[in-house]
């Protein structure tokens, strides 16, 4: 391998090109290769519900149980399914409760059919990577240095992924790699969150840890433009688990060793920090399938999607860029092209179906026009009581200022702000103010009381209830599917503070203050 | 008017260049921005305030894409040629293809070659231990349960990060010090088989593969059937019900709430 990095454009060729060739020559290059294809398909067809972009709601349908194969953030508007890595995480973080089968599962699955297969044809965050490096501009190439730096996702895996989750399970919920470092998280979720007007209430709640993860974010885009796939090289904990599977899997590369002369053509070509075609690293882009001379390198796998370049006996095409999936070698069978053909008007009405159940029949929760505004009184809600038979509502505490918030137990920012921003209330007030804790309906599989009483302060004043079903209440105030909320409410009952978002005790006091004082 | 390939390329390498620069203008703009704003005050970000940076950026923004577009027409008008893939071989192969050429080798070559090989035990060996040396005060830390007490998680796990990375990082950089002294040694035996060949104008022998073939299919159909039961027995215990009810609230980590 190469010693050191070095920019891949020299000039020692020396030929001349007749100029009116450019064009062509160029889509010849270009042009939309199968796999490209396949990527633009998948990344459609897991990011479907497209109206999330319009309306800035994320998918909250049952289909969000099934995970993507891709790294795919289950926060972005569009998302039709669940970010694997995410659920993961969240998982180990609950293991206190059950154990993750159902991920794990998921994750054999993945890797049993697909392997890495998954980060070069369906991943939609490494198709933005493909695109991004496209960028004409000199780039770094692999050496013996970014092979090494390519066993640093392991250790990511190991701290962000499994570790901190599990060490912070039955205490708070921290999925680790999302929450410090997960670009795909900033840029699908934050960015197709926050940057739609709807949600403009959101914005307030961003601070050191949103700015954190912008920064690490144009890291990893900028090293996109030099490096390829940066991020999945060095980083990418989903691309480490599911490389563990590449010698197994379904779908992937076949080396022909009978057939190799060792060559190391192959090797040469590829950009992925693989010492064997395959091998972990190997995201089967099927580039070295070009440079072969011998044809020792073909798709695994059924040959419905992809040709295995298979040519007879002929020197594989090593025409630039040439798909090769589409390489000139034995032509297919009839049976094979009909089954194609089935394949690819099943793969159509498939998308088609997606588009149109996630964008027309499902419909999102509309917005509760209750009046749940500030200036406004409370919406009234009568919600079970957690530690006492009965139930509360807000026009109960009338007479009283009351501070209500809307929380559930995954939710690290509404842990968080109950641990460390809501105690001094009944600390510095007393009696003088009310404090409602309004869990979400979900029951979660979980003993939420227990919970309750292992990890939130037992002398903090808090009355703890849950919402109705469907969460009435936390809408009636503007929610929609981010939590926490936390509105105050004067003697009267009339909010006087919202906030959607995370609060802090300086906030709420001096509102608190105010009221008092009047 | 033809032009030769040569100074295509010289084109496309200032182009490049001159488009990297943007790049990073362009990343470093945004990273400054971002803190400009994060440090003007208490709830920083508002439309205002981003819409605010967005405007002063706008040269810059209309440069980079500028830049992007550029570099496509360039390659329409002046397409430069492929590089010639550069073979890249495994010094681990070429050197056992070559030991299987040079055949037998004299009693001191033979030493030499041991040598070598005890060497390239050794280099992994070294790095294994001191690699594992420089976890035992991480993994200590990472175990012990008190230092994650969940009060404030960010400030403990920046503390467990600045005790772990370190130790990754060192960890990495003597991995990579052992290749390079591995691919010295490789390249030292490899010369030694050169020099024999070359001596005794060895003729080739039957060249060995002695590669266990895994015995993929059990594997693979074990770990589906894993899979499948793992699912089953998830949707039961209410793993599977979990991944939904998460995933139907916005998570504040990923998108850096909180
Ligand atoms: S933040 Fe990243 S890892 Fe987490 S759910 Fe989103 S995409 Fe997946
Ligand atoms: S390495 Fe990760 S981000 Fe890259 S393609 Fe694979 S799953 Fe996607
Ligand atoms: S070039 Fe070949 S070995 Fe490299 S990632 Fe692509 S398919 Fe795998």
């Amino acid at each position: 391998m190469k010693k050191d990095a070095t920019l891949n454009m020299n000039n020692d060729n020396t030929e001349t090109i007749k100029p009116k060739t450019g064009l062509r020559k160029w889509w010849a290059e270009h042009k939309p290769t199968k796999r490209r294809i396949i990527q633009l398909y998948a990344a459609l067809l897991t990011n479907a519900n497209l109206k999330g972009f319009g309306n800035g709601y994320i998918y909250i349908g049952d289909a969000k149980f099934a995970c993507v194969p891709g790294m795919n953030c289950y926060s972005c508007p569009a998302a039709a399914g669940s970010c694997p890595l995410g659920a993961l995480q969240n998982a180990l973080n609950a293991t206190n409760t059950k154990l993750p089968y159902y991920i794990f599962g998921i994750l054999l699955l993945y890797g049993f059919l697909f392997g890495r297969w998954i980060c070069g044809f369906l991943c939609p965050f490494g198709l933005i990577q493909d695109l991004i490096y496209k960028i004409k501009t000199p780039k770094l190439k692999k050496n013996r240095f970014t092979r090494i730096a390519s066993y640093l996702k392991y250790i990511i895996l190991v701290v962000f992924v499994i570790i901190i989750p599990l060490l912070y399970s039955g205490k708070m919920p921290l999925p680790g790699f999302c929450k410090y470092i997960c670009p795909s998280g900033t840029l699908l979720g934050a960015g197709g969150l926050l940057t739609n007007i709807k949600n403009e209430n959101l914005l307030a709640m961003l601070g050191p840890l949103f700015t954190w993860k912008f920064l690490l974010l144009v890291v990893f885009l900028v090293g996109m433009v030099f490096i390829y796939r940066f991020f999945c090289r060095f980083f990418c904990p989903l691309g480490a688990i599911y490389g563990l599977f590449n010698k197994i899997s379904l779908l992937g590369m076949n080396l022909n060793k009978s057939k190799c002369v060792d060559c190391g053509l192959c090797i040469g070509e590829c950009l992925m920090d693989v010492k064997k075609v395959g091998d972990h690293e190997c995201i089967s882009c099927g580039r070295c399938v070009n440079v072969c001379p011998t044809n020792a390198i073909t798709y695994k796998g059924p040959k419905i999607l992809l040709a295995p370049n298979e040519v007879g006996g002929q020197p594989a095409t090593k025409k630039p860029n040439a798909d090769p999936c589409d390489a000139p070698g034995t032509p297919l069978p009839k049976k094979t092209k009909i089954a194609r053909l089935v394949v690819a008007i099943t793969m159509l009405a498939v998308l088609a179906g997606s588009l149109v159940y996630y964008n027309v029949i499902h419909k999102d929760p509309a917005p509760v026009e209750s009046g749940g505004e500030v200036g406004n009184l409370c919406p009234d809600y009568e919600m079970p009581l957690y530690f006492e038979d009965g139930t509360i509502k807000p026009s109960d505490s009338r007479g009283k200022i009351t501070v209500v918030n809307f929380w559930y137990i995954y939710c690290s920012a509404c842990v968080h702000e109950l641990k460390t921003e809501f105690p001094d209330l009944h600390t510095n007030y007393g009696d003088d103010v009310e404090i409602v804790v309004v869990h979400s309906y979900e029951e979660f599989g979980e003993d939420i009381p227990t919970w309750i009483n292992k990890n939130l302060p037992t002398d903090a004043g808090f009355v703890h209830c849950r919402d109705g079903e469907d969460d009435p209440f936390f809408k009636s105030l503007g929610g929609t599917s981010a939590w926490p909320i936390t509105i105050i409410l004067d003697e009267e009952g009339v909010i006087q503070y919202k906030m959607i978002g995370s609060t802090t005790y300086e906030e709420m006091s001096e509102v608190i203050n105010k009221l008092l004082a009047d | 008017m033809p032009m030769t390939q040569d100074k295509i390329k010289k084109i496309h390498l200032i182009y490049g260049c001159i488009t990297a620069l943007i790049v990073i203008a362009f990343g470093v703009a945004m990273m400054v921005s971002c803190l400009d704003i994060y440090n003007s005050g208490p709830r920083p970000y508002s439309r205002e305030s981003i819409g605010a940076k967005l405007s002063e950026m706008a040269v810059l923004i209309w440069l980079s894409a500028g830049a992007v577009v550029g570099g496509v027409v360039l390659s329409i008008l002046l397409p430069a040629d492929k590089e010639k893939t550069k073979a890249v071989r495994d010094e681990q192969i070429t050197m056992q293809k070559l030991a299987a050429k040079a055949g037998t080798p004299t009693d001191t070559e033979a030493a030499s070659i041991r040598k070598e090989k005890t060497l390239r035990k050794v280099f992994p060996a070294v790095t294994a231990v001191l690699f594992a040396a420089l976890l035992i005060y991480p993994g200590i830390y990472l175990f012990n349960t008190n230092n994650f007490s969940g009060v404030d998680p960010t400030a403990e796990i920046l503390a467990a990060s600045l005790i772990v990375m370190p130790a990754a990082v060192i960890g990495l950089a003597l991995c990579y010090l052992c290749t390079v002294l591995t691919s010295a040694s490789l390249k030292r035996e490899t010369a030694i088989y050169k020099q024999i060949i070359a001596e005794r104008k060895a003729q080739p022998v039957a060249e060995e593969v002695n590669e266990k073939p895994m015995p993929i299919n059990i594997i693979r159909w074990a770990v589906f059937g894993v899979a499948v039961v793992f699912i089953v027995i998830g949707i039961f215990n209410g793993s599977a019900q979990d991944v939904l009810t998460k995933a139907v609230k916005i998570c504040t980590e990923c998108i850096g709430l909180g």
